[in-house]
């Protein structure tokens, strides 16, 4: 993902050297590329801190490692535990294990987890694609109809519908995840047998040749239909309790930022001009909406996150929430730096995709 | 003003002679409140028509009713009439909207929140004229720049290209101006056009209107609570308040001769005013501060 | 016209001050603000008021909760994971204990220690947030970074392992959530201190011989608290449900102390009995819903009464 990033550098001259009258004629002449070249230089000074947090966290935790690699019979033999110590880097100053763990970082590697015995990386490698999947299509969908529905309320104000979408939206956010999920679990899966209840497809069937490691994109590459059409069935529950808050809250978001929009004096002024409605909203209404929208994507993230713990262990769905949380109890201290630094990465990710589109609406935001 | 006649036949080559608005009973309630009441207002062809009066006392509402933007919910009888003939009110939304901004137009009081601040110029400039006169892009631009001469803007190649907050207040004034007149309106609401500009360039506004009534033959309605403004620019002043007009008249007459006590009163209010009775008290505007 | 400009930026409580301090009249940081009294419109919608019943409702077994168990929520009754009957309301647990009482002892946990949880992030939050926006600078500085790191890293993540760190329990699981949550309330803070550490009324005050301690205390977050306090419980319901999760996923109360998230989670082990899982969950949704609809209306209201100012005359 790192990598990724330095890859997606966006085009920019080269600053030979960043004496004032570079960064002062970048500012004049190229304001959006100044602008994305700042936030790219701020989303990687949050990648080092997101991999300082981890490091100190795991630090602060009053659980011993040693004790845990090595069992109770070694771990009462000095030697032994001098001996794993000295393999772990234990022995050094702190300051000089956080460079070690950088350096390895920077060649991707996370250690090995003590859980699972594989090396971080390649567990992340089996459970990220599996929370992209379910994360991703919620996300998207969450974006598509949170939008359209928020939309919709602000624009019927006090009418029926935005009083349904009110309580619907309301009633979305206050119901537990958890609890949520359990309910589906029994009742749509136990009772009903409406949809598969855990995995990502059906034991019978075997996963498709992988190349991204999501099933849906891979058996699709495949031609494999009957693979997509089941695991697009599996995707179906998790996506639902995954999506009935983040939706909720969204749609709720959306709804007052249009409002706060329509309110402005800039909107009165667009009808004043004889725009028909539609012009009005999309390209009035919306526009002045969008700036608040898009800094919530970054929270629609997190929500997601915070979401996929809970729904993935109610649906067995092997993926990053359920990682992060088997780690979290085995106190499995490299397997839960690894989640740290890969969601941290991906959220900033996320951050700066949303930073650079936020800089192509707003002319505003580049001068700052 | 010097090249504006030459612009001018360029681009208001196809409009004919001054129109004006009759407003006639003129009655609105919202949630049982009456916020106007039997409201009858000439607004003369080719004239400076000033509709005074204190805030709430609904001049504005006034106009945005003739504009054809009244509060929603909004119960209305009486009568607009434009030319004389065509009745605005209970028109359909799709052929109001042939009238709103397309022949009757408005400038709001601040320019900074009146444009939105994340749309080009341009883009703001040449939407209305791109839907009401079927303009293409390249036409639409042409025009802008022409109407921006017209506004004396400087630069006006280089200023569609720029975003509202790159302008001063005065300048977004003058452009909003230019929209309003963008499709040929030949009727311009300003609600208190320059109430929220430094008082260094609400003269050059006052004259901008004053120069494009004289020579488009632009009727305009002039809203303000401010007298002076008034006395300044208007040919006919009606006072409002309460949703009633108190008053109405020549300019002359209505700021040397006031017959109505609210209109007094209003008069008197003005700056020159106090200053002048305070005079005649024997007092100075420092002993009336310290008695307040 | 200096009243004008100060009355808009809300009210003060300079006015004690002035008169010993010096000549500025009393007039000058006077009190503008218009409050409006008795119940406001936006809180008597029929939402709003479902809301304040549900809660009231919840309050009251919250006190009369010993009252209203009709069985000892930690005594095992023998018949095991029995459906919801006449004798057992709710049914029973794997342990034979009744869901029912446990449900009405358990919210003697979740809810005051959702409160709790909001308390102390709000109280921490603001200071910091206050501290920051008042005195700018490096303080400033730093601390966005802070809040920036925080965002940044998954606050879930982050509040798993801090109390899976420190070791399941109640108590440990608000730590940890506090430690995650605070920056909202910081952020919200700096943003309002900002708005009002340059105008007119403060610098009035500061002319007038405040410390700057005084002024932050006196004059500026007095105008905060009530954005503060809207913030704080429309958090309320988020709470409950972070800290019922955290319970959910074994991180938060331990057994045999009846919690919600924690019946949840027993519940989920057995798919077959729904109502072990059922009715916990209905508590936590009922509480958390009737919150947001009180919340909803109080940010309603308050937006319409603080925020927008009066929208007539137009």
């Amino acid at each position: 993902m790192a990598a990724d990033m330095v890859a997606a550098k966006p085009a920019r001259p080269k600053p030979r050297k960043a004496s004032p009258g570079v960064t002062a004629w970048m500012r004049a002449h190229h304001p959006l590329a100044w602008y994305i070249f700042k936030r790219f230089l701020i989303s990687l000074f949050l990648v080092f801190g997101v991999t300082l947090i981890t490091f100190i966290l795991t630090n602060l935790v009053p659980a011993n490692p040693v004790n845990s690699i090595l069992g109770e019979q070694e771990a009462n033999d000095p030697e032994a535990v001098a001996r794993m110590e000295a393999k772990l880097g234990l022995d050094k100053p702190l300051y000089e294990q956080y460079w070690l763990y950088l350096v390895r970082l920077v060649h991707g590697d996370l250690g090995e987890s003590f859980l699972t015995k594989q090396p971080v990386t390649d567990d992340l490698k089996r459970v990220f694609p599996a929370t992209l999947e379910l994360g991703g299509f919620v996300f998207i969908f969450t974006i598509l109809f949170g939008v359209l529905l928020g939309l919709y309320a602000a624009l019927h104000h006090r009418h029926f519908a935005d009083q349904l979408i009110r309580v619907l939206s309301l009633g979305g956010v206050s119901i537990p995840t958890f609890w949520l999920g359990a309910m589906c679990y029994y009742f749509l899966f136990y009772e009903l047998g409406l949809f598969p209840g855990s995995g990502r497809l059906d034991s019978r069937i075997s996963p498709p040749p992988t190349v991204t490691g999501m099933y849906t994109v891979d058996s699709i590459i495949a031609g494999d239909w009957a693979t997509f059409g089941n695991a697009v069935w599996h995707l179906c529950l998790p996506a639902l309790v995954l999506a009935t808050a983040n939706l909720s809250s969204l749609m709720r978001f959306v709804r007052s930022a249009v409002l706060e929009s329509m309110n402005q004096d800039y909107v009165l002024a667009a009808k004043a001009k004889g725009l028909p409605s539609h012009k009005v909203v999309f390209g009035y209404i919306l526009r002045g909406a969008a700036v608040p929208i898009l800094n919530r994507m970054g929270l629609l993230f997190a929500g997601l996150i915070t979401g996929s713990v809970l729904t993935e262990s109610i649906f067995a769905w092997n993926g990053l929430g359920q990682y992060a949380f088997k780690a979290t109890m085995a106190l499995d201290l490299q397997g839960i730096m690894g989640v740290g630094i890969i969601i941290g990465v991906v959220y900033i990710f996320v951050n700066f995709i949303v930073d650079i589109i936020t800089g192509f609406v707003d002319q505003r935001v580049r001068i700052q | 003003m010097s090249d504006m006649s030459a612009q001018e036949s360029e681009l208001f080559k196809n409009q004919g002679k001054p129109v004006g608005i009759t407003v006639r009973g003129l009655t609105m309630d919202l949630y049982g409140r009456r916020l106007l009441d039997h409201v009858d207002l000439d607004i003369a062809p080719g004239k400076i028509n000033g509709l005074a009066g204190e805030s709430g006392s609904g001049k504005s509402l006034t106009s945005m009713t003739v504009l054809g933007l009244p509060p929603e919910g909004a119960k209305i009888t009486g009568s607009i009439l434009y030319d004389g003939k065509t009745e605005l009110l209970g028109m359909k939304e799709r052929e109001r909207n042939t009238y709103r901004g397309r022949r009757i137009s408005m400038v709001f009081q601040d320019p900074t929140s009146s444009m939105h601040p994340m749309l080009s110029i341009e883009r703001q400039l040449t939407d209305g004229m791109r839907y009401h006169l079927h303009l293409n892009r390249k036409q639409a631009r042409k025009r802008a720049i022409e109407l921006l001469k017209l506004v004396q803007v400087p630069d006006p190649e280089n200023a569609l290209d720029r975003f509202p907050h790159q302008f001063s207040g005065g300048q977004l004034q003058r452009i909003a101006i230019a929209t309003a007149l963008s499709c040929d309106s030949r009727v311009l609401i300003a609600d208190e056009p320059t109430t929220a500009l430094d008082v260094t360039v609400q003269a050059g506004i006052l004259h901008l209107l004053k120069d494009l009534n004289e020579q488009l033959g632009l009727t305009i309605v002039l809203v303000t609570h401010d007298l002076g403004v008034m006395s300044a620019l208007a040919d006919t002043i009606a006072v409002m308040r309460s949703g009633k007009i108190v008053e109405v008249g020549p300019r002359y007459d209505i700021i040397n001769h006031p017959k109505h006590p609210y209109t007094i009163d209003l008069i008197n209010s003005l700056p020159t005013r106090i200053e002048q009775r305070l005079e005649s008290e024997g007092k100075t505007m420092a002993s009336a501060e310290e008695d307040l | 016209m200096s009243e004008n400009t100060i009355a808009a930026n809300g009210g003060t409580k300079t006015a004690a001050a002035d008169s010993r301090n010096g000549g500025v009249p009393d007039k000058v940081v006077r009190k503008m603000t218009k409050r409006r009294f008795g119940v406001p419109a936006a809180l008597r919608t029929p939402l709003a008021i479902i809301g304040l019943i549900v809660l009231a409702l919840w309050v009251l077994v919250i006190i009369f909760a010993p009252l209203l168990e009709p069985h000892d929520p930690l005594d095992q009754l023998g018949t095991r994971l029995s459906a919801p009957s006449a004798e057992y309301w709710f049914g029973t647990d794997t342990l034979g204990r009744d869901i029912f009482s446990r449900v009405i002892a358990a919210s003697r946990v979740s809810i005051p220690s959702s409160i709790v949880l909001v308390i102390f992030s709000s109280v921490i939050g603001s200071l910091i947030g206050a501290m920051a926006g008042y005195f700018g600078g490096w303080i400033d500085e730093a601390f966005m970074r802070v809040t920036d790191l925080v965002f940044a890293f998954p606050s879930t993540i982050l509040a798993m392992v801090i109390s899976a760190a420190l070791g399941p329990s109640i108590q440990n699981a608000i730590i940890a959530v506090v430690l995650v949550s605070w920056p909202t309330y910081a952020r919200l803070v700096r943003s309002l201190v900002l708005g009002l550490r340059n105008s007119e009324f403060v610098i009035v005050g500061r002319l007038l011989g405040r410390s700057s301690f005084a002024s932050l205390f006196k004059d500026i977050l007095p105008n905060i608290l009530p954005h503060i306090f809207v913030l704080m419980f429309v958090d309320l319901g988020d709470c409950l449900l972070v800290l019922s999760g955290l319970s959910f996923l074994g991180l938060g109360a331990t057994p045999p102390m009846p919690e919600w998230g924690q019946m949840v989670s027993e519940g989920v082990t057995r798919m077959t009995s729904w109502w072990l899982a059922f009715f916990p969950g209905l508590a936590i949704f009922t509480v958390v819903i009737a919150e947001n609809f009180v919340g909803d209306a109080v940010r309603d209201w308050f937006d319409r009464s603080y925020i927008s100012g009066n929208q007539e005359g137009r």
